[in-house]
């Protein structure tokens, strides 16, 4: 019996028809996890390039067949005796061909359709950015501390992310669809003790109209990222935090793309807002959240030296 | 004579803290007035069950108090504060939390001229050490009544510590049979053995029971599943979920249970001698992976920690055949009467 | 071999007296210093000096169990005041070796006196930013080699990412940091990744954080402490301690 092809990554966290992972465990199955999710991109890739291939194969000889089908009509209809003697057989060959071939290629047709349903390759970036992240912080989490974790990896252009819509201010008669997706939610401790929670939203824009021959037209805009950072700490480990905060913007180092949005600190926690205007590579967004992260540890430290100075 | 009023303290999140007080409430206000405070996030959804937990009678003498946990720690104080203040009734019992959740009651208790009982669950010993509970507990708490939770819990060398049996809101003889518990879940004609995943503990839990209820009805179709949930666990298949309260009401209808290891998964699952395959929770205060080991002596408990864990369990109780095992009678005590009784001599 | 160096932190003016095992590897950048040389673990030094190299030189026993210092090629150095390049030069118990612009003091230290004396500390001890030119990080490498845990005793490697720490493990069995000890490359972990934030974990010389602690110093510090905000043993050790989150939580249970 022939093997079905796999319609979901092997991992019991990972709900196919969302596209979403949604996860509470320590980091080190949540890696595991996230390989496989990276494998499961690769495979869905494969399979896609695969079937494409394939496809447009049998599109080919199909749309050969079909051009030797109206010959032979041609050959039959237009040279008499000779040409119903030769073009009869051609006819019926072609015929059977062009069915033969068009089934084929309705087959890997369908067979790329059900791999594209599955993947999330445009949104690669996401799984590779927590993948960095998560080897940087397994340095300062307990093997046993749990993480919440909710990556989205459905497209950006799913209906359930669309937030509004509107005409578009300058053209009227186009129709812009909103869309904000809230695709990373992580959750845990660090081993200080201190609680984070990181949340990374997307904006995106869709711009439809029917243009003058009465053809529908889509123009799509990445309208960049948005990045929260937020901390909860021990108040008494940490002094003089109302003073810092006063120069705490400074501390703040960011790529050259980023720009802080907000810093919001008080004596138990620290909320940080970033954003990027334009769209990010897997490398470029985890080096901003690691930089959120070590600016706010490079405030919260000396804070912390205070304290114990203090007792 | 009237009638005396026990203020049952029962703040802190999940089904545990409000199950023990409204144990200890469905018993004790049979005689005397109940004051319950409470503020466990499922408390709206269990009301509606207060009905038929309580007859009228009682359900006349007991009054519940509920803030949610969203109030926030000053308000909540203050909301303590004033309850305990301007009506403390006879008798303060006082469950898990010494202190009160958020250290409300440890400058409160020696304003309160009463008995003061302490419910005593088990506790993270941090927690003991960093406050000093022990110095704490010995001067302010008359009595220590340990229900269930046996001699290795903080407290309970104490002179006042009492241990008893588990509370449970049920007596033995009020179980319903399998029969009827198979009926009231909707699966009284389905020949198979009915295996029940309690997604009890914190709402963000939810999550994991539904995929690993999802994932345990594709692996073993030949054991009926269902959830127990108060919300539909994301994952789970809605036809069965059921959300019904309490769940030792429909318990005797499990052959096999799958849960956290929780108060009263753990001792509902003891009383009625059923399997538990439990994944142990970390909690701030309580030690599940702890009681599940000391009881895993006394009961068939299976403690896994992660999905294939838990697969394994399964598939280990379906070759002893301890999963489709099921008892018509059982046997256990509740520590209600007896508790009731130790609080009523004070 | 255990070792002593002594020097003046020419940012902070204040003492630095880390103790290392040899082979004691030195420079400007971490990446570049090795982890192991023939076999043996290194300790690594990194000093933030503009004249010398990213790996400088090694410290290290010789076969006759003397301490010499070997430099690298086009790398100088002076010993007592004397320039020299080149050939390998034995070392003494207070011996005077400059480094660019640093000037450390050697002592070889024996069991009890490694012992007693004051033990390195987590961050900042091994940073020797000079002159004003600002440290190339706040965070350096205290030993590689003397990180190893001995029986019963804690592994003083550092760990950690946003605030490095002792590991405290007595056995690098199933030890998550160290993978059983088949990793001994950078005790920083992954510092090359920190080192996109300049300065971290550094609050001296012109660094964020030095207004406010040169605002607070003369009032608090001690003398000869002045500006010393680096990490220090104790910060490390606060780390290790877990946060006391007990009543704070409504939902807890």
């Amino acid at each position: 019996m022939k093997k079905l092809p796999a319609d979901r990554p092997a991992i019991t966290a990972f709900a196919p028809q969302k596209r979403c992972y949604q996860n509470i465990t320590a980091i080190a199955p949540l890696q595991t996890d996230l390989d496989e999710l990276i494998r499961w991109q690769d495979y869905v890739k494969t399979q896609i390039d695969h079937y494409t291939r394939k496809r447009n194969t049998w599109v080919s000889w199909s749309a050969v067949a079909v051009i030797t089908v109206f010959l032979s009509i041609s050959l039959i209809t237009a040279a008499g005796s000779i040409g119903v003697f030769l073009g009869v057989p051609g006819f019926l060959v072609a015929v059977g061909v062009a069915a033969y071939t068009g089934s084929r290629a309705k087959k890997f047709y369908e067979q790329l359709q059900f791999f594209e349903a599955r993947g999330f390759s445009e949104r690669s970036y996401r799984h590779e950015c927590l993948s960095r992240l998560l080897t940087l912080l397994e340095r300062d989490i307990a093997p046993d501390q749990k993480l919440r974790l909710r990556l989205d990896l459905a497209p950006i252009t799913d209906s359930r992310k669309s937030v509004s819509k509107a005409p578009n201010r300058r053209h009227r008669e186009r129709q812009n669809e909103y869309f904000e997706d809230n695709w990373l939610k992580l959750r845990s401790a660090f081993a200080d003790g201190t609680k984070f929670q990181l949340t990374v939203l997307e904006r995106y824009i869709v711009c439809t109209w029917r243009n003058q021959n009465n053809n529908a037209r889509r123009r799509e805009k990445h309208k960049g990222f948005k990045i929260d950072l937020a901390l909860r700490y021990a108040a008494e480990q940490h002094a003089d935090l109302a003073r810092l905060a006063n120069i705490a913007r400074s501390a703040v180092q960011l790529p050259q793309v980023a720009q802080l949005q907000g810093l919001e600190i008080q004596r138990d926690r620290l909320a940080m807002k970033v954003t990027l205007p334009q769209e990010a590579s897997a490398a470029l967004l985890a080096q901003t959240i690691t930089l959120m992260l070590l600016s706010a540890y490079q405030i919260l430290n000396l804070a912390r030296i205070r304290a114990n100075q203090a007792s | 004579m009237s009638q005396e009023t026990w203020t049952i303290y029962a703040l802190g999140g999940g089904f545990g803290h409000l199950q023990r007080a409204l144990a200890l409430a469905r018993q004790a206000t049979r005689q005397q007035h109940v004051h319950l405070l409470v503020n466990s996030r499922y408390w709206p959804w269990v009301q509606p069950h207060l009905t038929a937990l309580f007859d009228p009678a009682a359900r006349a003498n007991l009054q519940v108090s509920w803030r949610s946990p969203d109030l926030g720690r000053a308000a909540t104080r203050a909301w303590i504060e004033h309850s305990l203040l301007t009506a403390p009734g006879d008798r303060l019992i006082v469950d898990t939390f010494p202190r009160g959740l958020v250290g409300e009651l440890a400058t409160l208790l020696s304003r309160l001229p009463i008995p003061r009982i302490l419910v005593h669950r088990d506790l993270n010993p941090d927690y003991v050490r960093v406050q000093n509970l022990r110095r704490f507990v010995t001067r302010c708490y008359d009595q220590i009544l340990i229900p269930g939770e046996g001699s290795q819990v903080p407290f309970a060398d104490l002179p006042t510590a009492q241990l008893l049996a588990p509370w449970l809101l049920y007596a033995a003889a009020e179980l319903p049979s399998v029969a009827i518990a198979r009926s009231r879940l909707g699966f009284a004609h389905d020949p198979r053995p009915l295996a029940i995943v309690l997604a009890a503990g914190r709402a963000d839990e939810l999550t994991t029971y539904g995929q690993l209820l999802a994932t345990l009805h594709d692996h073993y179709p030949q054991l009926c599943w269902c959830c127990l949930a108060p919300n539909l666990p994301p994952d789970c298949p809605s036809a069965l979920w059921r959300s019904l309260y309490p769940a030792l009401a429909v318990l005797p209808a499990a052959t096999l249970v799958v849960g956290g290891g929780g108060y009263h998964t753990v001792y509902e699952c003891q009383a009625l001698n059923r399997p538990l395959i439990a994944l142990p929770r970390s909690r701030l205060y309580d030690r599940q992976q702890a009681r599940l080991q000391r009881q895993s002596d006394h009961q068939p408990i299976t403690i896994v920690r992660s999905l294939a864990e838990t697969l394994t369990a399964v598939e280990h109780q379906l070759c002893t055949g301890n999963a489709v095992r099921s008892p018509e009678t059982w046997q256990f005590t509740s520590g209600i009467a007896a508790a009731v009784a130790a609080i009523r001599v004070l | 071999m255990r070792i002593q160096l002594d020097w003046t932190d020419p940012m902070t003016g204040g003492p630095r007296r880390p103790q290392y095992e040899t082979p004691v590897a030195f420079g400007q950048e971490f990446s570049q210093l090795p982890s192991e040389l023939n076999g043996q673990r290194v300790s690594r030094l990194i000093l933030a000096d503009p004249a010398l190299s990213p790996y400088h030189g090694v410290l290290k026993v010789n076969t006759l169990g003397e301490l010499a210092i070997a430099l690298r090629p086009d790398a100088t150095a002076g010993v007592n005041g004397q320039p020299y390049t080149g050939e390998t030069v034995t070392l003494q118990t207070g011996d005077r070796l400059q480094l660019g612009a640093l000037e450390l003091t050697v002592t070889m230290l024996s069991a009890p006196d490694a012992a007693e004396a004051e033990p390195a500390r987590a961050w900042g001890v091994t940073v020797a930013p000079a002159g004003q030119s600002p440290p190339v990080a706040g965070l350096a490498s205290q030993a590689a080699a003397g990180a190893a845990p001995s029986p019963g005793m804690p592994c003083d490697r550092l760990v950690g990412f946003l605030f490095p720490r002792r590991c405290g493990r007595t056995s690098r069995e199933h030890c998550p940091h160290c993978q059983g000890g088949e990793i001994d490359d950078d005790p920083y972990f992954l510092a090359s990744e920190r080192s996109i934030y300049p300065n971290y974990g550094y609050y001296g010389g012109s660094s964020w954080g030095s207004e406010y602690t040169e605002d607070l110093t003369p009032a608090e510090a001690q003398p000869g402490e002045a500006s010393n905000y680096d990490f220090t043993e104790a910060d490390a050790a606060a780390f290790a301690v877990t946060s006391t989150d007990f009543e704070q939580d409504l939902d807890a249970s």
